[in-house]
């Protein structure tokens, strides 16, 4: 029963390529001129790909210092939504003339762990997850339930049936400290996406797929369900732009159309993010750049 | 370094911090043909234990472990001195852990176990009635259910599964001259227990016990053939100590209670028994026991009298009610038979 399921999920997701992060969906480069985020600005993926690795290249590995600290601080900003799989190669050479204080292997387990293609990133998953035990190619130590997390945030199904039998045995009050609350619902949510970059436009397909009034009864009981959606990784969406990131068209639909069902408008909270209306809250992730 | 750098690097130390709390290493064995992306189940349900050791910290707990031996008939509780005994390589014995107070009362709060086997080459633990077998296994002893505490995994099951080896013989303490032999440890089974906070995803270690793992196997039917062990062979006059498998002792440091053994040649000696008294003193020559009874007894029909003991770490719980104990400074090297633990013949009334 779970292949018909995956092989549906699959087809629900598209499969955009790996390394297509733009610069408007990363906050460390917004207001920087530096090479690496100039060429992460480029519209057309395969010409920014070259750009960025030219642009990796002379600063990361230039022979000056301080280009490379530059570039090292800019990369250390934007990898945790950016995706640099493109240029592991030039992050692994760069380990040679690192100082002791910039842990390359670290980040380059993460970029790999975040952005490999699929069948790499289970892979690298497996171990953690279903023995708890292991590290990452380059000897990153990830907790499992880091492991967990990462899974269920790029909708790797496929460790499903492994996250439901670790949480069957752990009590409501552990899971909840081990920060697992939202799991389920972001396997539910992100289940199947092909990168981690397209898992929020994924859930939030999804989430419109939801009747209304399923929502406005599943976000106050739901808390697992709630820190999902608040969690996912939301791109800048700048009002009156061209070509917006479909994540913050998809969320703009759920806005509206649930505020049309509501017919009232709801009360802004009188301190950002702490509404109890989760209208409220989407709204305040749209208006948040 | 820049200001980016900085803030960069401290990010990045945050984000693996997070992620490098604490990791859990569990090995499932014989599990050749698990499915790709199933649970091993010997890594759930990773709980960490934290703490110092028991009574060596200087914190006793109230509480302690009680292993029962379910697979003995009759039934019968283990001692840490000796061990689990009198079980075959491959035998699967069924053990109840009990947790209770010197009262008799169990605990009030929820309890986690970690057992692990340690040592010898395949032995392995797990819940009674699972179909798993593991290296270390950790569970609820017992669950907060509600306002009331339910039992959890109260049984368990160990296989043993390294060959017997033989240490020797003993002298039987039922039938003067006849000899028992004694299988040397080549595993122990050790258990971790306190109170777990599901909360704050925490254990707080109250106290451990390691038991040793003796597998008995089959003795030859000419006992006295080349190939076993003799460590008696060349006791002379005085007194001379052997650990717990019958090997030359100097022991340290002591943590657990164990039995050790002291041997005499006695040419004069007709009866089967001498009756001796055991000492010992601390590093500064203090007497820390004094005359514990100790019972030489023939072995065979040899001029060789041995008699054993229980060496306890000063200041063990409950250390005055173990039979047979002699205290022994803790964590300081205490070579054996150096004046720390003298044994003597005792005088007749």
């Amino acid at each position: 029963m779970r292949a018909p399921i995956l092989a549906f999920l699959a087809l629900l997701t598209g499969s955009p390529v790996p390394g297509t992060t733009r610069v408007n969906e990363m906050s460390g480069c917004i207001a920087s001129d530096h090479p690496i985020c100039v060429a992460l600005r480029a519209d057309e993926p395969k010409e920014r790909e070259a750009a960025v690795r030219q642009a990796v290249r002379e600063t990361l590995l230039s022979s000056e210092l301080e280009s490379r600290d530059k570039a090292w601080g800019i990369l250390t900003e934007i990898f945790w939504k950016t995706d640099l799989y493109p240029y592991l190669d030039l992050l692994d050479a760069f380990k040679p003339l690192a100082q002791k204080n910039q842990n390359v292997a670290d980040l380059a387990d993460l970029v790999e762990v975040n952005f490999a293609p699929r069948s790499r990133r289970i892979e690298l998953l497996a171990p953690l997850i279903l023995s708890g035990s292991g590290r990452l190619p380059r000897g990153t130590i990830l907790l499992r339930t880091s492991a967990i997390e990462v899974a269920a945030r790029q909708g790797l199904v496929e460790f499903l049936p492994a996250v439901t039998a670790y949480l069957a045995v752990l009590e409501p009050e552990r899971i909840r400290a081990r920060r697992l609350i939202s799991v389920p619902a972001l396997f539910e949510l992100c289940g199947g996406a092909a990168s981690r970059s397209d898992a929020t436009v994924v859930a939030l397909r999804r989430l419109l797929a939801i009747e209304e009034r399923t929502l406005e009864n599943r976000f106050p009981a739901d808390e697992g369900f709630r820190e999902a959606v608040f969690s996912l990784e939301y791109a800048r969406c700048p009002l009156g732009v061209e070509k917006e990131p479909e994540s913050c068209a998809l969320l703009r639909q759920i806005v509206a159309r649930q505020l049309e069902y509501r017919g009232t408008p709801p009360s802004p909270a009188a301190i950002p993010g702490e509404s109890t209306d989760w209208v409220v809250r989407l709204q305040e992730i749209l208006s948040r750049y | 370094m820049s200001r980016i750098q900085t803030l960069s690097a401290v990010f990045l130390r945050s984000v693996l911090a997070v992620m490098a709390l604490g990791v859990t290493t569990v090995h499932a064995v014989g599990q050749t043909a698990a499915r790709r992306f199933s649970i091993d189940p010997c890594s759930l349900p990773d709980l960490g234990f934290s703490g110092g050791r028991g009574w060596v910290q200087g914190s006793p707990g109230r509480y302690f472990v009680i292993l029962t031996n379910l697979s003995a008939k009759p039934e019968r509780e283990l001692s840490v001195a000796d061990g689990l005994s009198g079980h075959k390589p491959g035998e699967t014995i069924l053990l109840g852990i009990d947790i209770r107070s010197r009262e008799g009362e169990r605990p009030s709060y929820p309890v986690a176990v970690r057992v692990t086997v340690t040592g010898g080459r395949e032995g392995s633990v797990r819940p009674a009635g699972a179909s798993y077998r593991c290296r270390e296994i950790a569970f609820f002893w017992n669950r907060r259910d509600g306002s009331r505490l339910e039992p959890g995994v109260e049984k368990i099951e160990l296989t043993v599964d390294s060959p017997a080896r033989l240490a020797g013989f003993l002298p039987d303490e039922t039938v003067p001259r006849r000899t028992r032999p004694l299988w040397a440890t080549t595993g122990q089974l050790r258990i971790d227990f306190g109170e777990t906070d599901a909360a704050r995803d925490e254990q707080h270690r109250d106290g451990e016990a390691e038991y040793a793992i003796r597998p008995e196997g089959v003795l030859a039917v000419d006992s006295a053939s080349k190939g076993i062990p003799n460590p008696f062979l060349n006791i002379k006059a005085a007194s001379e100590f052997f650990g717990p498998n019958l090997e030359p002792a100097s022991f340290s440091p002591i943590l657990e209670p164990f039995r050790a053994y002291v041997a005499v040649r006695n040419l004069k000696e007709a009866s089967d028994a001498i009756p001796a008294v055991g000492l010992t003193r601390r590093e500064k020559g203090d007497l820390l026991t004094s005359g514990e009874s100790i019972l030489l007894r023939r072995l065979g029909s040899s001029t060789i009298f041995i008699g054993s003991f229980i060496v306890l770490p000063e200041g063990y719980p409950d250390s005055a009610t173990v039979p047979g104990r002699l205290l022994l400074s803790p964590v300081l090297s205490v070579p054996l038979g150096l004046g720390t633990i003298e044994v003597r013949e005792a005088k007749p009334d």
